[in-house]
């Protein structure tokens, strides 16, 4: 598991969206997208997987388990994804952690 | 539909109508009393700016919670899909109304601040008291449970205090921080050799501002929003005419921006007699500035024409009485000097009292 800087990102740490962010479906697409007041971003499938788990229950390395066992991928390279992406979105501020 | 070609957002102005009478309000300065479009009237609107694609609605004015029927508005947009955020003053939100807010569904709230000290930011607002209610209502906002973002207007008498102003903001508990340098127009154009910074402040304060942001990452979103007229390339203005947000304003009249209903020559659809549709597709307004092919050179024969659109239709026709011009922010304009020659035409050592403060409808 990478050591992220400033620690809340960490493992067993429980990741949430940020009270500012919401996660839907653009009825127009058919497409998820997490929405806040400055953005929209388009998610992918694996994009929309991983934020869908983000509810406060589950640890960034439960997070990770449960995609391990949907996707053939290398637990590094999945922990390292994971990772990156929350840590992404942790800098837009649109996460918080419990 | 085609998705690179839809309103995303929507910035609905319920009324004019405003406790404060800051001098930089980018609401029109040529506005009669505005005849107010129905609860009806912006349910409608809303559904159907939800059905032309649009993910986000911004609830501003004036101040939007002149309106009582806002927490239904707010309710009725999220029904719709959409993502709520409020823009206000502050001023007028109570405990109880914030908490039926909550319930309706609303996303966020942006409250304004004129600075961090409040002597300072009630002469700037032209009330007194009005920062001690705005501290009441952030205090309000949190208590609830929603999300609180500020938003502060940058100018020569608050820019020195930024740190002052993002250690406020980060007291308050605040998610995100707009630092939004002020952007000429309507008040802000008439009071603009009172308010404009020098360049040494302008740069300043990007510094700390970029500090911020980088420190507080993952805590409070820092944006610092920079002024056009310190700029050498214009700001790629609503990413591009009538492609991306509209603009509903107290009448029901749809803008392609906040601040068109400045440029003179231009005739505005109402949703009173047009579906947002037949506006958002068809109308003259939105159709004149859209692409690039209205484009007069420089513009036209220019690289960087998918990326800045031209700059804003609205500085444009300010600045040098034409709205197809070049907006003269960029170094390539052949009016740039009107932008570089403002900062050279400062007011020297202006009274903060003599403003010509924003009067209401």
């Amino acid at each position: 598991m990478p050591d992220l800087s400033d620690g809340c990102t960490g493992p067993f740490s429980r990741p949430c969206l940020a009270k500012r962010a919401r996660l839907q479906i653009d009825p127009v697409s058919g497409k998820p997208v997490l929405l806040s007041q400055e953005a929209v971003i388009l998610l992918n499938r694996t994009g929309y997987e991983i934020l869908e788990q983000c509810d406060g229950t589950r640890s960034v390395a439960a997070i990770i388990d449960g995609l391990g066992t949907r996707y053939s991928i290398a637990k590094t390279t999945l922990t390292q994804e994971v990772s990156e992406y929350l840590e992404k979105l942790n800098q837009r501020g649109l996460l918080q952690w419990i | 539909m085609d998705l690179t070609h839809r309103p995303y957002g929507l910035l609905a102005e319920l009324t004019y109508r405003c406790p404060l009478h800051c001098p930089y309000c980018s609401n029109s300065v040529r506005w009669e009393k505005p005849f107010e479009l129905n609860t009806l009237e912006w349910k409608k609107t809303i559904q159907e700016a939800s059905e032309l694609g649009a993910l986000q609605i911004g609830f501003s004015g004036g101040e939007p919670l002149q309106r009582t029927d806002l927490e239904h508005l707010v309710q009725v947009a999220r029904e719709a899909g959409l993502y709520t955020n409020l823009i206000t003053s502050g001023i007028g939100l109570t405990e109880n109304r914030a908490a039926r807010l909550l319930e309706s569904g609303l996303d966020n709230v942006q409250v304004s601040f004129q600075a961090a000290e409040h002597d300072l930011a009630d002469r700037i607002a032209g009330v007194p008291n009005a920062h001690k209610r705005k501290l009441r209502a952030a205090e309000i906002v949190n208590r609830v449970g929603l999300a609180l973002s500020l938003n502060v207007v940058l100018h020569r008498f608050n820019i020195d205090s930024l740190g002052e102003i993002i250690a406020f903001a980060e007291d308050l508990g605040a998610t995100r921080l707009e630092l939004a340098n002020t952007q000429y127009y309507g008040w802000a154009y008439r009071n603009r050799s009172m308010l404009i910074p020098t360049r040494e402040q302008v740069e300043a304060a990007a510094r700390i501002a970029f500090e911020a942001r980088h420190r507080l990452a993952g805590k409070m979103k820092v944006l610092y929003v920079l002024p056009d007229y310190f700029a050498n390339r214009p700001k790629p203005c609503m990413n591009g005419w009538g492609q991306r947000y509209l603009t509903v304003n107290p009448s029901g009249f749809v803008l392609p921006c906040p601040t068109a209903w400045e440029i003179p020559g231009l005739r505005f659809d109402t949703v009173r007699e047009r579906s947002l549709a037949w506006i958002w597709k068809m109308s003259e307004s939105f159709n004149r500035f859209r692409g690039t092919e209205w484009m007069p050179d420089p513009c036209r024969s220019c690289p960087q024409k998918e990326i800045d659109f031209g700059g804003c239709r609205c500085q444009a026709a300010l600045l040098t009485g034409d709205p197809c011009n070049t907006d003269p922010a960029c170094e390539f304009s052949p009016h740039h000097r009107l932008v570089r020659e403002v900062a050279d035409r400062r007011a020297d050592h202006p009274a903060i009292d003599s403003f010509i403060y924003r009067q209401n409808p």
